[in-house]
C-alpha cells in the first residue's frame, strides 16, 4: 500500500508528538516520579514507532525504537530518572525532530543517529536494576504492547471480581472496537454501554468513562463486565449494534492478570495485575484517521476565500455608494441585507486565519530551559493568554522576533545569580510571556524582571557608536533614549554571548513588526526589569482607516496610528529651526505636509487646515492634509513587485468609487523625519 | 417482505435523500412527516417497522415525538437523526427508547447498516 498521500497527516502528527515529548520532559524534570508523565512519553514514542514503520521510515522507527527501550524501563522502574538521563531524553528529542524533518523533507535519514542510540542502551544497561531480566522482557513486550488496551485492577477490583464470581457471575474482559471515523464515537459508545448495561453490570471501562464522554479515545475501549450471559451472547450482542467491528472477550479472575502470559506477569512483577487484550491492528493504520471536529485545509485555499472576500467587500462598499441614492425602499432594505452579511462573512473569514499563539508560544519553554542552561542563570517562564488569537500569516512572522526577546531577556536583561543576590532579588529570574488582546489587536509581551536598561549607558553607547551627538544626547528624554536600542547597528552589551551573538538586533525586531503593520514599545526600569511590547493588528488582510485626501491623492492613515485631528489656524503654525511645528497642550509637534511628503506637490494653505495627529513607537507627528473624509475599513492590497518598496507606502487600496488609496506606513513615515533632523 | 419505513424530517430535501436510499435497497417508505406530530399521528395510522426521527423540528421535536410513538407502541423501533453537534439531544432520544442514531450529513451506507441492524434483519 502506498502511504505517500498520508505523509502531510504524518508531518502533522510527528511534529505534535515532538512538542507533547519536549513539554511532558519539562514537566518530567521537574518531577520525575510523575507515572503519567513517563507514559504518555512513552506513548508518544511509540505512536511515532508505528507511524515511521508503517511510513517505511526504518531509521527514524529503529530510533524511536531506542528511546521507547528506554522510557518503558523507566516506566516498569526498571531505572531511575537521573540528570543524564533527563539530558540524553532531550538530546533524543532535538535528534527525533531532525530526523522528522528530513523524513518529511527528503523521505530518508542523513543525521547519524548511532551515538545517541548508544547513549540510549548504554544509561539502559547501567542503570538497569535487571538488565538480563529486563533485556529478555523488552523483546517479548515488542509484540504486545502499545496498541495492546490494558485494563489495570487493583485490590477492590479484585475482591469485587472475587465476589460476583462467588455469586454465579461471569466477568469478563470487554474490547470493543469500532468503525474508523465513526460519527459521535462517544455516543455510539453510550449505545454500547446501554446494551452492557442490559446484559450485565459494567465495573470499570478503560479510557474512563468521562474520556469517553469526551471522545478522548480512540477507536476501541475495553470494559470489565459482570454478566450471566456467556461469552458469545455478549459478542453477538454487542456486534449488533451498528459501526461495532470487533469485540473480544476474555476472562479475567481475580487471581491475576493471568490472560495473556507474558505480559501479565512482567507487570504483576512490578506492580498490579493487568489484563491485556491484544488488538488486531492489521484493518487501520493510527494516523489515517482525522479527529472528525477539525478539518485540515490548504492554507492557499484559505489565502483565496480571503482574497475572495476581500474583493466582496470592495465591491460591497461600491454598491453601498450607488445604493445611496435609491428610492425604493426593498432595494435599499436588500442592499442593508447584503452589507450586514458580507461583514458577516467578512469576521468569519477572518476567524478562519485565526490560530491561537500557543503554537509558537509552545516551543518556548523548552527554548528558555536551554538558554538558561547555556547562561548558567535560574529562569522562570510565565506563559500568559496562550489561548490568544492570531492571523495565521502573522503567527509565522511572529516566531523570530520574539525567540530575539527571550533570548535578549536571558542573556542580557536577567542578572547573573550572584548579581541578583547581591541586589537582593530572588535568585531566580522571571520571564513573563504574555499574550492579550487590546482593541483591534493583539500583544504580546516579553517581560523580564533583570537589570533593565541603563538611559545613560544607552546615550553614552549611542554618542560612541555615532549614532547621535554629545548635543543631541543631552537633549533627550529617558524614552527616546530608550528607543534608541531599535536603531541599526545598536548593542547594549559589548560581550557578545555565543547566542545572542548570532541573533538579529532590537532593529530587526522592529523592522520585522512594522512590516506586519504593527509596532514595537519598550519600557524599562533601571534595576527593575524590561518589558517590549509587539502590537499586533489582528489581521492583516483587513484594516481599519482614516481616509484622508491630499494633493489630489486619495490617502488610508491606519486607524492604530492616528491620534487625534485638528484643524490648524494658519498663524498657530511656528517655524522653530526651520521647521514647522505647533505646539499641542503643551507639547512641540513637528508639522509635514502629506501632499509635500508624498511628492503631489502642497496642500493649499488656507485657514483651518485639517491636521492629523500620528504617532508610532515614541515619536509623534501632525499630518497636514487637504481634507479628511471619515473612517472605513480597507482590504490591503500590496504595491506589486514593479513599484517595489515604496518608502512610507505600506500598501493600497480600491475604494467604493474605484479610486485608489495609498495606505500610509505611519512609522516609516516619521523614522524618515527622524533621520532628516 | 419489504420493510415499511415512515421518515420523519422537516426539510423536504432530507425526507427525499432518505427515501431515495431506501427504496434503492428494498425499503418501503410507507409515509413521510414534516415535524413530530404529523409522525406520531401517521405512526398510529401506518404502523410502519422503522421510523427515522429528525430531531430538531417545528410543533413537536423528535424527542418528544419518540416519547409518544413508544407510548402507542412499545416496540416502535424509532432511529434519531441528528446534525453535528446535538450530542445530548442524541444521549437524550437514545434514553428514551431510540434504538440507534445517525448524523448528518447521511452516508447511505450507515443508513442501511442502522435500517437492517433496527429491524432485525
Amino acid at each position: 500500500m502506498d502511504f505517500s498521500e498520508y505523509k502531510d497527516v504524518f508531518a502533522a502528527e510527528a511534529r505534535e508528538y515532538i512538542q507533547s515529548l519536549n513539554e511532558n520532559l519539562l514537566q518530567f524534570e521537574q518531577t520525575p516520579n510523575d507515572a503519567e508523565l513517563i507514559a504518555e512519553m512513552f506513548r508518544a514514542a511509540h505512536s511515532l514507532k508505528g507511524m515511521a514503520g508503517t511510513m517505511g521510515y526504518t531509521q527514524l522507527a529503529d530510533f524511536t525504537h531506542h528511546m521507547e527501550n528506554l522510557l518503558d524501563a523507566l516506566r516498569n522502574g526498571e531505572i531511575a530518572a537521573s540528570a543524564e538521563l533527563v539530558n540524553t531524553l532531550f538530546d533524543s528529542v532535538d535528534m527525533l525532530e531532525l530526523i522528522i524533518e528530513e523524513v518529511i523533507s527528503s523521505d530518508t535519514v542523513h543525521t547519524d543517529t548511532a551515538a545517541l542510540k548508544e547513549q540510549l542502551a548504554r544509561i539502559l544497561d547501567k542503570t538497569s536494576v535487571h538488565a538480563e531480566k529486563s533485556g529478555l522482557g523488552m523483546a517479548a513486550r515488542e509484540i504486545e504492547v502499545g496498541d495492546t488496551p490494558t485494563l489495570p485492577l487493583n485490590e477492590y477490583d479484585r475482591e469485587l471480581i472475587k465476589e460476583a464470581i462467588g455469586k454465579g457471575y461471569s466477568s469478563f474482559g470487554v474490547t470493543v472496537v469500532m468503525r474508523e471515523n465513526v460519527l459521535m464515537k462517544s455516543v455510539r459508545a453510550y449505545t454500547v454501554f446501554q446494551a452492557l448495561e442490559k446484559l450485565g453490570t459494567v465495573v470499570k471501562s478503560v479510557p474512563s468513562a468521562e474520556d469517553i464522554d469526551d471522545e478522548r479515545f480512540d477507536d476501541y475501549f475495553t470494559v470489565l463486565l459482570f454478566t450471566h450471559q456467556s461469552a458469545p451472547e455478549v459478542k453477538n450482542a454487542i456486534l449488533q449494534i451498528p459501526e461495532i467491528v470487533e469485540v473480544t472477550i476474555t476472562e479475567v479472575t481475580p487471581e491475576d492478570g493471568a490472560v495473556t502470559s507474558d505480559l501479565g506477569q512482567k507487570d504483576q512483577a512490578v506492580g498490579g495485575p493487568a489484563i491485556a487484550i491484544r488488538r488486531d491492528r492489521t484493518k487501520g493504520n493510527g494516523y489515517g484517521r482525522i479527529v472528525e471536529k477539525f478539518v485540515r485545509v490548504e492554507t492557499e485555499r484559505l489565502d483565496e476565500l480571503n482574497n475572495l472576500v476581500g474583493e466582496l467587500v470592495i465591491s460591497r462598499t461600491q454598491v453601498m455608494e450607488m445604493a445611496k441614492n435609491i428610492e425604493n425602499g426593498h432595494a435599499r432594505a436588500a442592499v442593508a441585507q447584503m452589507d450586514r452579511v458580507t461583514t458577516e462573512l467578512q469576521y468569519a473569514a477572518m476567524k478562519l486565519r485565526m490560530v491561537p499563539v500557543k503554537q509558537v508560544f509552545d516551543r518556548f519553554p523548552r527554548m528558555v530551559r536551554d538558554l538558561a542552561k547555556a547562561a548558567e542563570k535560574e529562569v522562570h517562564l510565565q506563559v500568559v493568554g496562550e489561548e490568544t488569537e492570531l492571523d495565521r500569516s502573522l503567527m509565522n512572522q511572529i516566531g523570530d522576533p520574539l525567540v530575539h526577546l527571550i533570548r535578549n531577556a536571558i542573556d542580557h536583561g536577567l542578572e547573573t545569580e550572584q548579581e541578583r543576590v547581591r541586589q537582593g532579588k530572588p535568585v531566580g529570574g522571571k520571564i513573563r510571556l504574555e499574550a492579550r488582546h487590546e482593541g483591534s489587536h493583539v500583544v504580546i509581551e516579553v517581560a523580564d524582571d533583570g537589570r533593565g536598561i541603563d538611559v545613560e549607558a544607552v546615550k553614552a553607547k549611542a554618542v560612541q557608536v555615532g549614532l547621535i551627538t554629545r548635543d543631541q544626547a543631552g537633549k533627550m528624554t529617558p524614552q527616546e533614549a530608550q528607543g534608541l536600542v531599535f536603531e541599526p547597528g545598536f548593542s547594549t552589551n559589548d560581550q557578545v554571548t555565543d547566542v545572542s551573538g548570532r541573533g538579529v538586533g532590537m532593529d530587526a525586531v522592529k523592522a520585522a513588526l512594522e512590516s506586519m503593520n504593527g509596532s514595537v514599545d519598550l519600557r524599562s526600569e533601571l534595576g527593575r526589569g524590561t518589558t517590549v511590547a509587539l502590537r499586533l493588528p489582528l489581521t492583516l488582510a483587513i484594516i481599519r482607516a482614516l481616509l484622508v485626501e491630499s494633493g489630489g491623492q486619495m490617502c488610508a492613515i491606519p486607524i492604530q496610528s492616528v491620534r487625534e485631528n485638528l484643524r490648524v489656524s494658519r498663524d498657530a503654525i511656528k517655524t522653530i529651526h526651520g521647521e514647522q511645528v505647533i505646539t499641542l497642550r503643551n507639547e512641540v509637534l513637528p508639522l509635514l505636509d502629506l501632499a509635500q511628503l508624498l511628492g503631489f506637490g502642497v496642500s493649499s494653505h488656507r485657514d483651518g487646515l485639517p491636521v492629523i495627529v500620528v504617532e508610532a513607537g515614541a515619536m509623534k507627528a501632525g499630518l497636514i492634509v487637504h481634507e479628511l473624509l471619515g473612517q472605513q475599513e480597507v482590504v490591503i492590497k500590496s504595491l506589486s513587485s514593479i513599484l517595489g518598496d515604496v518608502k512610507g507606502v505600506a500598501g493600497a487600496t480600491v475604494l467604493g468609487d474605484g479610486t485608489v488609496a495609498l495606505i500610509l506606513d505611519i512609522s516609516a513615515v516619521l523614522n524618515e523625519l527622524a533621520t532628516q533632523r | 417482505m419489504a420493510k415499511r419505513v415512515l421518515v420523519t424530517d422537516d426539510t423536504a430535501f432530507m425526507r427525499m435523500s432518505l427515501r431515495n436510499v431506501l427504496e434503492k435497497n428494498g425499503y418501503e417508505v410507507v409515509g413521510e412527516a414534516a415535524d413530530g406530530e404529523e409522525s406520531v399521528n401517521l405512526y398510529a395510522e401506518l404502523r410502519p417497522d422503522v421510523v427515522t426521527m429528525d430531531i430538531t423540528m417545528p410543533k413537536m421535536d423528535g424527542i418528544t415525538a419518540i416519547k409518544k410513538i413508544l407510548e402507542i407502541d412499545p416496540n416502535a423501533k424509532v432511529i434519531v437523526c441528528s446534525a453535528m453537534g446535538q450530542k445530548p439531544m442524541v444521549i437524550e432520544a437514545l434514553s428514551a427508547g431510540a434504538k440507534d442514531f445517525l448524523v448528518k450529513p447521511f452516508q447511505p451506507e450507515r443508513i442501511i447498516e442502522s435500517l437492517r441492524k433496527v429491524s432485525g434483519q
